[in-house]
């Protein structure tokens, strides 16, 4: 069930945090995890429950594995459970990818049968990655198995992240075992930062979701002006419907009394690659960051040190080439195919350019152009995250470009004809009260960016005014009254 | 949680959900009798019942021939009315807008329909029905005749306005803007006679495009048959001819059709939906005329600017003349 359903709305949530919070009250904060533990299987579980087997297996292996390492602290222990992890979710994930590009190289044709993805599994896999890696360096001591289960299993962070680190955590579960959690402290901010998120993705999202679907479903028929709208219009959906579902995420935590750390600060705003990957999909970043780039980083600089290198060569060893690996494996997380590879990889190299750019002092750029470089690298990598092929992908970016194919729609043959410019039925601007829509929508999309208070970063200063209850009335309003249309969530596939 | 907070979930939050719905509701109240404007549709029905026209020759069709009209002259303001749609609104539209225009307006003596057979067979359902009959064609006797032929469940459910934004506030205050007169032919660009139909503009339709369109050989319906039906009645007891031509298709289509004796079939339906009513439609063909070759449309429906459009227009042009 997504957050923003009628059932999770109007059942799940109410019948869980009540009885969250009377359990905690009457019998204790230990029972109140217990129960929040079996709220959060059934949550998984109402999606499509034989895969509650699965998320529960993981976690009772990996907790086994953990055991391991707590008794005997051995890195093949912590290389065999990695290794376990990353097969299951290279077979759920990625089996087909690889053998269907191994046919491809071989030249061989093979009947693959579609396999199910489940729901999430690259987020809590990698939750128990980080787990086992943090045991294995003595950063986690014992603990107990139903804590395990939960930390992994808390459902406002189970289908989307964010990707928790036990450390972050493992003190508020603690605190709410011995009663002296957060309690209601925080409901109200939560309620204020979940309705917040549940308007990004419903009100903003789902709403430009229809124009953006339609122009990748019709790549071959658009134009320069088109192919620009669609772009644009997929990164500001993107956007609405992650973050959205970000803060909606914090703000359940909150509900629960357990502070989610944020994965989203106000990414459209950044002027550079650094600065936009500070703010964008946080958690994730610094997964990647922690477990991936700086043990190769710190390796591949040590070796540079030794060897003697100039700055060129050890910037190309401790910065590029750590950078371009991180960003193609964290393209590959996101999904089996090139598209998100290249996405990884057009992300790679903005950022290799602005380290490198910072690194060697050619200057600070002037904050517009910065944002300006920033939003054309990021919107380009977003057009190959959303389309179905890398063709379709350079398709679109070549129309981008080519700017001597300027043509108007033909609702405008008039004022095209005055103008001397070509026009032609359009697929995408079809007709004049679309594309005013279309356009409409992108315009509401930048003014929401860069007006729209963080208000999931600035929770803990939230004041309960009437101005803030005015406010996450009409949000949650316009949300609501828009929950009846056809809707999806980008990253429930991964 | 602190004082203020629990006051703020329980006071200020519920009384804000509260007082917000009630504004939206007595806003929705407020503007609930302004017309929409949301497409050409609404712009029309508004025009019919705001502005009195007592032209000889009401010219119907839908968005082929809407596209000439509304952008070529084709005659003198005061000669035509023009009640041109697009399919969506189909021949149930076309009675409604007919029944309006003449409680309104002094009685035509010409009804001209120059559609495509897709306009005449197409009866809308689901969200266009909604968007161009249901919330268009809101009087009683609208309302009646939609229920009669099952198009209508009666039951319109009730939401409160803050639910349905779109509908209640937003579709009356841009529809409140709206001072557009009914447009009629005449304002638009004059058909130049040295505008030759191939002269250069827009695309050509593919012939993907076309093999796919000559598939759908639409029928006509009960429904739409008695919309027919009522038009023919409706015309017969005022003394109005009613003129029924097929408006241009790609030749290749047109070919197949003949072939198929498509068009025909659907002319005996049409004479034979309304007894002895439908019997005295005027039947025409701007095809067998002159022939529209496949590259003269930039989609299957629709001719290319401004070439071919002009020479529909004067096709169209020699047409009326006669009948003012």
């Amino acid at each position: 069930m997504l957050f923003n359903s009628l059932e999770f709305l109007l059942i799940f949530l109410p019948i869980s945090l009540l009885a969250f919070h009377l359990i905690r009250i009457k019998y204790g904060g230990k029972w109140a995890l217990y129960s929040l533990i079996i709220f959060s299987l059934a949550f998984y579980g109402w999606w499509n429950y034989p895969y509650l087997l699965l998320l529960c297996g993981t976690i009772i292996i990996n907790y086994g594995f953990s055991l391991l390492l707590w008794k005997k602290n051995n890195f093949l222990i912590l290389v065999l459970a990695i290794g376990f992890n990353l097969a299951l979710l290279g077979y759920f994930k990625y089996k087909n990818f690889f053998l269907e590009n191994f046919a491809y190289i071989f030249n061989t044709e093979w009947e693959l049968e579609p396999i199910f993805i489940p729901l999430a599994i690259s987020f809590f896999i990698f939750q128990q990655i980080a787990f086992l890696i943090d045991v294995q360096d003595g950063r986690v001591t014992r603990r107990p198995f139903a804590e395990f289960t939960l930390f992994i299993s808390f459902f406002p962070q189970l289908i989307a992240g964010p990707i928790v680190l036990h450390r972050e955590i493992r003190q508020q579960f603690e605190a709410i075992g011995k009663n002296e959690g957060a309690g209601f402290s925080f409901l109200g901010p939560g309620v204020v930062v979940f309705s917040v998120g549940l308007f990004k993705k419903v009100a903003l999202a789902d709403s430009i979701a229809p124009y953006s679907d339609l122009a990748f479903a019709i790549v071959e028929k658009l134009t320069l002006l088109e192919a620009w709208a669609a772009a644009i219009a997929f990164s500001l959906q993107l956007y609405f419907d992650f973050s959205g579902y970000a803060d909606m995420a914090v703000g359940l935590g909150l509900m629960f009394g357990i502070v989610l750390p944020l994965n989203f600060k106000t990414p459209f705003r950044a002027t550079s690659m650094i600065d936009f990957w500070k703010q964008w999909h946080i958690t994730m970043t610094r997964f990647f960051m922690m477990y991936l780039y700086t043990p190769i980083a710190l390796y591949m600089a040590r070796s540079a040190d030794e060897r003697g290198l100039r700055s060129v060569p050890t910037f190309l060893l401790a910065a590029a080439i750590p950078i371009l690996g991180t960003f193609l494996l964290s393209g590959l997380w996101h999904g089996a195919a090139w598209t998100f590879v290249m996405f990884g990889a057009v992300n790679a190299i903005g950022l290799i350019v602005n380290h490198a750019w910072k690194q060697f002092g050619f200057g600070k750029l002037p904050a517009l152009l910065g944002w300006a470089l920033t939003m054309l690298i990021i919107v380009l990598s977003f057009i190959f995250f959303r389309a179905d092929s890398i063709e379709d992908a350079h398709r679109l970016i070549a129309l981008m470009f080519s700017f001597g194919d300027i043509v108007l729609p033909n609702w405008l043959s008039s004022a095209a004809q005055s103008v001397g410019i070509p026009w032609r039925t359009l697929s995408l601007f079809t007709t004049g009260s679309y594309t005013v829509r279309l356009v409409a929508w992108i315009v509401l999309g930048v003014v929401f960016v860069f007006f729209l208070p963080n208000i999931a970063g600035m929770w803990k200063s939230l004041k309960p005014s009437w101005r803030t209850a005015g406010g996450t009335a009409i949000m949650l309003w316009l949300a609501i009254g828009l929950l009846g249309r056809p809707q999806n969530f980008i990253y429930f596939q991964f | 949680m602190s004082r203020s907070w629990v006051f703020f979930i329980f006071i200020k939050l519920l009384a804000s959900l509260v007082v917000v719905a009630l504004l939206v509701e007595g806003l929705g109240w407020a503007v609930r009798d302004i017309p929409p404007s949301r497409h050409p549709l609404d712009k029309l029905v508004f025009a019919l019942d705001n502005v009195t026209l007592n032209a000889p020759v009401i010219l119907a069709g839908d968005s082929v021939t809407q596209d000439l009209v509304n952008t070529y002259s084709i005659s003198r303001d005061e000669n035509i009315a023009n009640l041109t749609t697009n399919a969506a609104s189909g021949m149930v539209g076309l009675l409604f807008i007919l029944q309006r225009y003449l409680f309104n307006n002094s009685l035509p003596k010409h009804v001209v329909l120059a559609a495509t057979p897709y306009f005449v067979g197409f009866v809308p359902e689901d969200g266009t029905y909604e968007t161009y009959i249901r919330s268009v064609f809101t009087r009683d006797s609208e309302r009646a005749w939609l229920r009669e032929h099952e198009l209508d469940d009666g039951g319109a459910s009730w939401k409160p306005a803050i639910l349905k934004l779109e509908n209640a506030i937003l579709d009356p205050v841009v529809g409140g803007l709206q001072t557009v007169p009914i447009k009629l032919p005449g304002k638009g660009y004059a058909l130049r006679k040295d505008i030759a139909p191939e002269s250069p503009g827009g695309n050509a339709v593919s012939q993907e495009e076309l093999r796919e369109y000559s598939k759908t050989e639409s029928q006509i319906g009960p429904v739409a048959e008695k919309a027919i039906r009522d038009i023919c009645l409706l015309l017969a007891e005022n003394d109005v001819v009613f003129h029924l031509l097929w408006a241009p298709i790609p030749k290749t289509i047109y070919v197949k059709w003949q072939q198929t004796r498509y068009l025909h079939r659907m002319e005996t339906t049409i004479l034979q939906a309304g007894g002895t009513d439908c019997a005295a439609i005027q039947l025409g063909d701007f095809n067998s005329t002159k022939s529209y070759p496949d590259h003269a449309f930039r989609d299957p429906n629709h001719l290319r600017r401004p070439g071919w459009v002009v020479a529909y227009g004067h096709a169209m042009a020699a047409y009326l003349e006669g009948l003012y």
